[in-house]
Order: C-alpha cells, then sequence, then structure tokens
C-alpha cells in the first residue's frame, strides 16, 4: 500500500513538473531572415496599453515554439505549443512599454531543428481602449438561424458573457432571432436591442429600468431596425427597413440581403412617440448615425424608381446592382427636435459605387464608411472596403491600413477615436472576426489586429461570425434571464405615432 | 426488490438468464448490422464529435451538454457499423448490469432488464426520416449513457448509510442535472422512491427524502436556469437532453419508448406488495411473465422498427455516390419494387450521368415521385439536393444548404466535407482549410481531411483528381439571383437547362434539362449543338426518342434527313399504334399495359408521366 502510494506521488510530481517547466530560449538554433509565420497574424501591430494578452502560434506544423518579448530590461518567455502569456505578466510589460515597442523573437522547433526567425515589434500605444466590447455571434448563414447570442467581452482579458440569448424565448416552432444591439455613448446601462418572431420587440434598457417596445405601426414602414442613439437625449433614430434576400448561383459573395423599401423614424424613449423622419417612396434610407454634438444625423440613401410592370422584389432582384448608396446628412435642432433639409456628404453614386454605415469619430471631424460596388448589405461583399472623410476638408479617401483583400464592414470608433473596430472576413472569406487599427488624428490607420482569444486557434475552430462589435465603457448588468423575462411580456408598449415631436 | 432465493435453478443452469441477456444483445446487434447497416453510416455521416476544448464547452452550456458529447463521440463509432453497435451494446450491458445493482433484481428477473435495453433500441430504430431533422446531437447513445450514469448514480446512492441520503438526493440533482439532464432528475426520483425500499429507514425519514426529492426535482432546473444556463427556454427545463420531436408541430408518437423506459423504472423503484412477490415467484406465473415479457418485447422493437423501402434504397445510394461507386448507385436503382422517390430518380440519373450513360438509359429505371414515408415534411435538400448540386457544378446552393443545415440541426461531419468540396472548387481556398482544420479533429473524417489539404496547398492537384476537376468543369459560371426554396430538382433543372457551354459535358446536362422539363423550345437548340459537339459520334437514344417525337408532333424541324436508329421510330410508331388502341382510356389506365412493351422509352415519359410532385 505504502509503495503504490509512494509510486503514485512520483507520477504526479512527474506530471507536474513537466507541465510547469518554464520555457527557455534554445541555445542553438538556424537563424531566419523571415518573419514568423504565426496565427493570428500580430506582426507589427499597434495595441492599447490596456488590451488581453496577444496569444499566438505556429501557422505552419511545428513541435514546439518559444518566445521571447523584450522591453528595455523586462522579459517574458513563453514556449510551447501556443504562446499565450499570462494576463497579469502581460499587463505589467504593458505598462512597461507604454508608448514603446515590444521586440518579440519566435523561435520553432521542427524536426529536433529550432529556428529563430527575424524580431518584429509590437507597438504599445499609451491610447488605452474602451474595456468592453459587444457582438452578435452568428453563424453566417442566409435565411436560417439557431443559436444567437449577443455577447460582451472585457477586451482586458479573456472574460466573456452572454448578454442575451434568443434560445430562451425560442421554441422548434418559433423561433426568435436578436440583432441591432446599440449603446448611448458607449453607456452600458442604455442600450438596445430587437427581437424578430417570437416574442418580438425592441428592448430597451434605460437606466435600470427594462422595457418592451412594439414600435409596428401604420403610419411607418414597419417597425425600428438600424438604430442611432442620440448622444445625450433620450431619443433613437432608427431606419425602418423592408429586407429581403435572394442567393448567387455563382458569384462568391453567395447572397444578396436588400431593401424593396426603408425609410427613417425617430422613437422618443421617455414620451414613448415616434415619428417619419424621411419616408419618400423612390428614397431608400438607413443606417443612421449621429455626430457626436447631436446636431446632425448622417445616413445613407438609395435613389431607386421601380418600374411598374414588376412585381417589386423582382424588380429589385433584377436590378439588384443599380443600389447605389450615397452618404447624406440632416441638421437636427436638439431645442425643437426638428430635423432639417438633406444634404449630400459623399456621392458614392458618382464613383458607381455604394456607401453605407457612416459613423462620426467621436471628435466630430472624421466619418468613415463602408463602400462596395453596389447594394447596402456588404458583409456579403468582398469587394467591401473602409473609406474615410474629413469632415473639415470633405476630402474622401480608401482607408491605407486598415483594409483587406477582402470584405470590411461594420465598424465603430471607440470612445477616445483612437481606435476602430471593424468587422473582416479577411481571414478566410466566410467568417467575419473584429480587427482593431488605431487612428492617429490624421485619420491614418495602424494595421489592425484581431480581437485575442485565450486559445489562438480560437477563431478557425469557431464556426460564428462576430457581428456589429460596439464598445462599451462597462458590461450591461442586466442577465439574460433578464432579458427573457421582458420579452416575454405580451405586447410590450405599443409606440404611439405623431406627425412630429414638436 | 426480486431478491427469491434461485431455488428453480440447478447449479448448472443459474448463467442461463445471462446467457439469455447476451442472446438478446447479440440479436440487437445482428439485426441492426443486417438491416441498418446503412443508416449508421449515415447517423455518423450527419454525427459530428471534435476533440477540442471549444466543441466540449459548446455542448455544455446546455443541461445535459455531457451527454451530446458523450452521444456524439460514441456515434463516431459508426464508421465502422459493427465497432459502433459493438459499443452501443456494451453500453446496453452495463446498463443492465447497474440497472441489475440498482434495484437488486436477482437472476431469475433478469429478463426485466431487456425492457429498458429493448426500448432504448426502438427508440433509436424508430427514426426513419428524423435523422436529418432531429437537433439532439448523438441521439443514439444520449438516452444509453443517461441512464447508464443515472443508474450508477442510483447504485451508489442504494449503497450508502440512511443518515447520508437527504444530503445525497440533493447533491445529486445538483450533480446530475447538468449532466444528465431529465436522465439525472429521473435518477433523483428514484432515489426518493427507492428509500420506502429501505429497512434502514424510518418512515419519516423515507417521507423526507421523497419530499427532498420531488424538491429537488422541480426546484434544481429552475435555479440552474436563473443562475447557470442561458441557452434553454424555461419551457424545456425538465426535458433537457431528451429528443425534441417537433418541427411544424409535435409528434408525440415518437415519446412513448422515453416515456415507457422512465415508467419501467419508476416501477422498478417501488416498493412490491408481499403478495405480489409471493404470486409471481411461482413458477408458473413466473414462466408466464417471463414468456409475455419476451413477447412483447419482441412485438415491440418490430413494431418500432421503421422500415420502408425507398428510405433504405436511398441510403444505400447515398453511401455509394459519397464513395463515387456509380455503378452501386444503379445496381440499387435497378430492379426496384416500389414507386421510387425523386431522391432515387436524382441519383440515378447522376450516377447515368457520371458514367457518361444517361442519355441511353435513364428511361430504363423505374421512375416516379413517391412523397417520403415520414409524417413531416422533409427537403429535398435535407436527404441528397447538397450532393447533387454539388455533383452538377451548383456550389453555392450546396454550400448554402450545408451551412443552413449545420447551423439549424447541428454541424455534422457531411456538410463539413461537402462545404469543404465547394469551397477548394471555387477556389475559396482559407476557408476549405478552416473546415479541413476541424475535420482534422475527428476520429474518422480525418484521414479524407488530410487527403484534401493537398488541394488546398496546390489546387493545381485538383485537376489529376477525377471528381475534382470534373466538379470544377461542370461548375456554374453564370451567376444569377434566385432561391430554390428548397425544391433542388426544379431548381437545379432550371439552372442547367441556361447554362449552355461548347464543353460538351456541360451542354448535354443542358440538353438533359430540357428532356427533364419537356420542353420542346429548349430542346431543339441543345439538341443542335450536341449533334455539333459530338460529330461522328452515335447520338443516344433518349435523344433521338425525343427528336423523333418533337419532329412528329410540331413538324417545325425537319428530320427526314436524321439518321434515327430503326428501334426508335420503330417504337414510336407501335406506340402510337397502342395509343390509338387506348383512345378514351385516362393515363393512370394506360400506364400498365405501355410499360412492360415503352417504359423505357423517352415516348413514355412524355405522354404517360406528367405532372409529377417535385421537391
Amino acid at each position: 500500500m505504502h509503495l503504490r502510494f509512494t509510486t503514485y506521488i512520483c507520477i504526479l510530481s512527474v506530471l507536474l513538473l513537466s507541465a510547469c517547466h518554464s520555457a527557455g530560449v534554445p541555445e542553438k538554433y538556424t537563424k531566419s531572415d523571415r518573419l514568423p509565420d504565426i496565427y493570428p497574424d500580430y506582426i507589427d501591430v499597434t495595441i492599447p496599453v490596456n488590451i488581453a494578452p496577444l496569444t499566438f502560434m505556429m501557422n505552419s506544423e511545428a513541435d514546439e515554439m518559444v518566445a521571447r518579448l523584450t522591453f528595455a530590461n523586462e522579459e517574458m518567455v513563453l514556449g510551447g505549443d501556443r504562446i499565450q502569456p499570462d494576463v497579469d505578466d502581460w499587463h505589467n510589460l504593458l505598462q512597461q512599454a507604454r508608448g514603446g515597442d515590444i521586440a518579440v523573437e519566435v523561435f520553432a522547433r521542427r524536426d529536433g531543428q529550432w529556428t529563430g526567425y527575424k524580431p518584429f515589434a509590437l507597438h504599445v500605444s499609451t491610447d488605452s481602449i474602451d474595456p468592453w466590447l459587444s457582438y452578435r455571434l452568428i453563424s453566417p448563414s442566409y435565411v436560417a438561424y439557431e443559436e444567437l447570442t449577443l455577447n460582451q467581452r472585457c477586451l482586458e482579458n479573456f472574460d466573456e458573457r452572454v448578454m442575451v440569448d434568443n434560445m430562451l424565448c425560442s421554441t422548434e416552432k418559433d423561433g426568435q432571432c436578436v440583432n441591432c444591439h446599440s449603446y448611448q455613448q458607449y453607456n452600458p446601462d442604455r442600450m438596445l436591442f430587437h427581437a424578430r418572431q417570437n416574442m418580438g420587440g425592441t428592448i430597451i434598457a434605460y437606466d435600470g429600468n427594462l422595457m418592451k417596445i412594439n414600435m409596428s405601426n401604420d403610419s411607418i414602414l414597419s417597425s425600428g431596425v438600424y438604430p442611432a442613439w442620440h448622444p445625450w437625449l433620450p431619443l433613437v433614430v432608427f431606419s425602418s427597413n423592408k429586407t429581403g434576400q435572394n442567393f448567387h448561383t455563382a458569384n462568391q459573395n453567395k447572397v444578396e440581403v436588400f431593401d424593396t423599401a426603408s425609410d427613417l423614424i425617430a422613437y422618443h424613449i421617455e414620451t414613448g412617440r415616434v415619428t417619419n423622419i424621411e419616408n419618400g417612396p423612390e428614397e431608400f434610407e438607413t443606417y443612421p448615425a449621429w455626430a457626436p454634438d447631436g446636431k446632425t444625423l448622417y445616413y445613407s440613401s438609395a435613389h431607386f424608381v421601380y418600374n411598374d410592370s414588376l412585381e417589386q422584389e423582382a424588380d429589385v432582384i433584377s436590378r439588384s446592382k443599380e443600389f447605389k448608396y450615397c452618404i447624406y446628412k440632416k441638421s437636427f435642432d436638439p431645442e425643437t427636435m426638428t430635423f432639417g433639409q438633406r444634404q449630400m456628404v459623399f456621392n458614392a453614386d458618382s464613383l458607381d459605387k455604394s456607401a453605407t454605415l457612416p459613423r462620426v469619430s467621436p471628435d466630430g471631424r472624421m466619418l468613415v464608411f463602408t463602400l462596395a460596388s453596389y447594394g447596402c448589405f456588404h458583409i456579403w461583399h468582398h469587394d467591401a472596403d473602409l473609406w474615410l472623410t474629413d469632415l473639415q476638408t470633405g476630402e474622401s479617401n480608401r482607408m491605407q491600413g486598415i483594409n483587406s483583400q477582402d470584405t470590411e464592414s461594420y465598424h465603430s470608433w471607440s470612445s477616445s477615436g483612437r481606435w476602430l473596430v471593424v468587422s473582416s472576413r479577411r481571414e478566410d472569406g466566410n467568417y467575419t472576426r473584429p480587427f482593431f487599427a488605431h487612428i492617429d488624428g490624421q485619420g491614418h490607420s495602424s494595421k489592425p489586429f484581431v480581437l485575442p482569444q485565450a486559445n489562438p486557434e480560437h477563431n478557425r475552430l469557431f464556426m460564428k461570425s462576430y457581428n456589429i462589435p460596439e464598445f462599451m465603457r462597462g458590461p450591461v448588468n442586466f442577465s439574460p434571464q433578464d432579458f427573457a423575462r421582458a420579452l416575454r411580456k405580451e405586447e410590450g408598449q405599443t409606440a404611439k405615432y405623431v406627425r412630429d415631436f414638436k | 426488490m426480486y431478491e427469491l432465493t434461485p431455488f428453480w435453478m440447478s447449479e448448472r443452469l443459474k448463467h442461463l438468464p445471462l446467457f439469455l441477456l447476451a442472446v438478446a444483445l447479440v440479436a440487437a446487434a445482428g439485426c441492426l448490422l443486417r438491416f441498418e447497416s446503412n443508416l449508421l453510416w449515415k447517423v455518423q455521416e450527419l454525427n459530428l464529435h471534435l476533440d477540442t476544448a471549444l466543441f466540449f464547452r459548446q455542448q455544455m452550456v446546455v443541461a445535459g451538454g455531457w451527454l451530446t458529447w458523450l452521444g456524439t463521440l460514441f456515434t463516431e463509432f459508426f464508421y465502422h457499423a459493427w465497432l459502433g453497435v459493438l459499443l452501443l451494446c456494451a453500453w446496453w450491458a452495463l446498463l443492465m448490469w447497474l440497472t441489475a445493482k440498482a434495484f437488486r433484481i436477482s437472476r431469475k428477473w433478469a429478463v426485466l432488464l431487456l425492457v429498458p435495453v429493448a426500448l432504448l433500441l426502438a427508440s433509436d430504430v424508430q427514426l426513419g426520416y428524423w435523422i436529418y431533422c432531429l437537433k439532439l446531437r448523438g441521439y443514439f447513445f444520449v438516452a444509453t449513457s443517461g441512464l447508464t450514469v443515472a443508474m450508477a448514480s442510483v447504485w451508489g446512492y442504494r449503497r450508502l448509510p440512511a443518515w447520508l441520503c437527504p444530503a445525497a438526493v440533493v447533491l445529486g440533482g445538483i450533480v446530475l442535472y447538468p449532466l444528465l439532464g431529465a436522465y439525472g432528475l429521473l435518477a433523483v426520483a428514484l432515489m426518493g422512491l427507492l428509500s420506502w425500499q429501505r429497512s434502514d429507514m424510518k418512515w419519516p425519514l423515507k417521507a423526507a427524502n421523497l419530499v427532498l426529492a420531488l424538491l429537488t426535482v422541480g426546484l434544481v432546473p429552475v435555479a440552474f436556469y436563473w443562475k447557470v444556463y442561458h441557452q434553454t427556454n424555461y419551457d424545456y427545463i425538465y426535458r433537457a437532453a431528451l429528443p425534441v420531436f417537433e418541427l411544424d408541430k409535435p409528434y408525440p408518437q415518437y415519446y412513448v419508448p422515453f416515456l415507457l423506459i422512465g415508467l419501467f423504472y419508476l416501477a422498478m423503484a417501488l416498493p412490491v406488495p408481499e403478495k405480489w412477490r409471493q404470486a409471481a415467484g411461482k413458477t408458473r406465473n413466473w414462466m408466464m411473465c417471463q414468456a409475455v415479457l419476451l413477447a412483447a418485447l419482441a412485438w415491440g422493437v418490430h413494431h418500432y422498427w421503421y422500415h420502408d423501402y425507398n428510405f433504405e434504397k436511398e441510403l444505400e445510394m447515398r453511401r455509394a455516390l459519397e464513395q463515387s461507386d456509380w455503378e452501386g448507385v444503379l445496381r440499387a436503382a435497378s430492379r426496384l419494387k416500389e414507386e421510387p422517390t425523386r431522391a432515387i430518380v436524382m441519383m440515378k440519373n447522376l450516377a447515368l450521368f457520371r458514367l457518361g450513360r444517361q442519355g441511353d438509359e435513364m428511361y430504363h429505371y423505374r421512375t416516379g415521385s413517391k412523397a417520403v414515408n415520414a409524417p413531416m415534411k422533409v427537403r429535398m435538400t435535407q436527404v441528397v439536393g447538397c450532393a447533387v448540386y454539388y455533383n452538377y457544378g451548383l456550389m453555392n446552393y450546396c454550400y448554402r444548404w450545408c451551412l443552413e443545415d449545420g447551423v439549424e440541426y447541428g454541424w455534422r461531419a457531411e456538410y463539413l466535407k461537402h462545404m469543404t468540396r465547394c469551397a477548394l472548387v471555387t477556389g475559396e481556398t482559407e476557408v476549405a482549410k478552416k473546415y479541413i482544420r476541424l475535420l482534422k479533429h475527428t476520429r474518422f473524417h480525418k484521414k479524407w481531411a488530410e487527403a484534401q489539404e493537398q488541394y488546398a496547398d496546390h489546387p493545381e492537384a485538383m485537376n489529376d483528381n477525377q471528381d475534382y476537376a470534373l466538379a470544377k468543369r461542370l461548375l456554374i459560371k453564370e451567376d444569377r439571383l434566385a432561391s430554390d426554396n428548397g425544391l433542388a430538382e426544379l431548381f437545379l433543372m432550371n439552372a442547367l437547362l441556361y447554362n449552355d457551354s461548347t464543353d460538351p459535358l456541360v451542354q448535354e446536362l443542358t440538353l438533359l434539362s430540357a428532356l427533364w422539363k419537356k420542353d420542346i423550345g429548349m430542346f431543339w437548340p441543345r439538341f443542335f449543338n450536341y449533334a455539333a459537339l459530338h460529330k461522328g459520334e452515335h447520338m443516344p437514344k433518349h435523344y433521338q426518342e425525343a427528336a423523333y417525337l418533337y419532329g412528329n408532333l410540331e413538324h417545325e424541324v425537319d428530320i427526314s434527313n436524321m439518321p434515327f436508329d430503326e428501334d426508335v421510330v420503330r417504337n414510336y410508331n407501335d406506340f402510337m399504334a397502342q395509343a390509338q388502341l387506348c383512345a378514351g382510356m385516362t393515363e393512370e389506365q394506360m400506364q400498365p399495359i405501355f410499360y412492360p412493351r415503352f417504359g423505357h422509352t423517352f415516348y413514355y415519359e412524355y405522354f404517360l408521366i406528367r405532372n409529377q410532385q417535385v421537391y
């Protein structure tokens, strides 16, 4: 018995020791003049001083790898089949390297031989990033959906929480879709999202209260869709869309999502009133976004005249490439709650392109939008890129650095205006991942980096897309069950239609 | 209970009950292997188990998630049917042993142990077309493993000292519910009931145990709903890890085996009155009970065993198709005893096309459009549509349905393989690598995935692979926006009809679809194109038949100089003569008269196979 116990202790000790052995830089290795082929690609990226550890692995097969991260006298040596820095050690290193570069040397062992690659740098910006990011996790399917969640992730570590889970209100017969989460000025206490189909409605969390709103009304096109919170008023502008989709037989874009009509509406949270802002039948207004001063509303709109001889959806499908959305703006008077006339901001049509998703930087100087050949749902367009308009000079250009050969679509500014998160399909063309880039005062972008994961292989194994990434100052404190309880209320509050807010 | 001394057995016969159980297991295994090897193959194709931490975590987000992890793990082994069946039987043997231990079932009553196993077998073989639309992953092993662990827990509970039992009931609920879902709740309920069989407990403790068990069963799922899980609708918290036979409406008949399993175990946990015990112990009664039970179990399993000729044919053909065994597909499609489903017809046509014999033989096989034998609606895309789309070059639609169904019913090896193929053929190598990586985390599809890596790394190597080279050649290049609404065959034929090409193979598909649609206007240009692209070759019979028929029907194309085969002309003339004789008869009346002589011609197809339902 004693012998057996001793044996167990010995085996356990060996296992523990082998698991805990600290990595060392190999003494002998062949020097390569190439940069290491690592996944995710973090080579020479600029990172916020408070970001979670960048974990990575060799892209090609390797038996073992070692990484040495150094800044001044600080050194971190990590090894194994992947590099996964400890969260506290990592943050210590970032604080030391604030405003400087961390040098990263990577060594890989194959067939008993070590190779030492050309070192690269991690540029540690002094600009921190908002600590939380929320997104929807959704499979890149077309019509079907099953498990959809709105998640929130702490960007300083790997803490990820589910905010909303559609399965709580889904049955086999009646599924529920949740979408379009949005915040007032990064405030997690003031947020909204929509639920469609079973137990549908718009859920608004406002300073500790949860409200379910039924915005459908005979006087508006449909219920609210893409939201834009006014920076300080209890006011949300939505687009109201009739959306359809069809499927390409050969094009790698695979699916085309389109509107057969869309308008702009505004909803006042405290009075529960809703009104139309723009509802011309030949103008397809969508994707509203407020300027940070709360006095200008930006949006996209396409001009389209139906051919009377065709059914509307068939007409849109057959002429889908004629949809060229331009960026417009409208003035807004917060005192009188009235909107002015629309003005063109970016005429994409003149370039035979289509511009969507305008988002103004927090300093009000830059406008970033997505540009592709046509249409309004650019996450499915491989040619979609981010463009930037300098609102002082009116000059617009394709953003350098942040774009890839594949899709860049939904984007969101950090509250400091120094970071931009963009939904990109650059990794495989199909699955959207959030990439972060540093934006300087002139609108120049650094090379973006993907959201760090505890396991660097995560994105390659994960079969869902990260949809609508939005920064937040903190986590939403309502639980998924709280939201489900609010959704289970039969009708919710019905919005009252008014001609205007005067 | 039933602790009767086996006085009736001689020493030599005391192992007889165990032998009978073994025979029953061997019989079950034999039947599964003999009759359901294609089903088991398909079940593992529709399964996915990854050896990653992420996959494990993804299963554990619901109560009973551990069972789906375990279920998908063991379902993998149906890749080799014998191995999967062996493991299933091993689980059942373990379940029987633990059930015997938990309820102290003596050898004399060992036949009772067959009840849950027979019901589990019935629950597995009752599925039929549900294999395509059931959302519970690892179904074949979930109930079995859930009950086995539940029985182990009940046995453990039984061995505890009485004073520990109340705590064990509560703790059992807290531990077992997240692991086993509804099976954990069953175990807790059984613990409460079993207290009444224990002689070392006084009735207040027995009552306390029962009340505690009921409270635990009632409250633990609620507590987990509010504090732990966020992916289960409140309405389903007591049914976690059970299958949901509900689509557009519920199909309650499929729950019967599960209900009976629950009732069986609850009955086992109840104390048996002494009078019953004595009565059952009498040899005559005992023998009658055994016989009735065995007969009932045999009848029950047979009753629940789903048999459908077309379903089995579809599986056989689908398996051959997966292996590009085109002759195998045709062997299965020959001499059909029943009107086939469209899936069978489509696979047969595909095989003939791949063998270059469709123009000569496509009407040599029995045709039809029998609806699938299932109470619920089954889409063609679920049965064979994806494979057919892929093989005819409509990659986007194959990919789409794999993705849609993967999202709705859970990711499956079959979908990932199709998506890999589609991505490789369309040149989306990065996403192909993603699926290859995932498949490399499976036990039996790893090899296939590794073989595809070379094509992702070196796409030019696909030209040396017969299947990929052909898929690339057939790839539909003309883009249009459309939707198939789940009607795969109709959509495919429309897509192929307009995919005219100078490639003889692609062009032949346009001719075939014109034939399928019986569209005379579309036929002629495609027929002439075909002739131009195959100069000096013999014109396949069915194309000749169509040309001869259309030429005579409409007289818009001069066919007088076309070199028709003698039998083409003769068959036409004979068909028309026969039709004169049958004037006034309906199509249904004419079919049996015409089929023996003309069933293999386009004439029969054109005139007597009309208004078929397409799926």
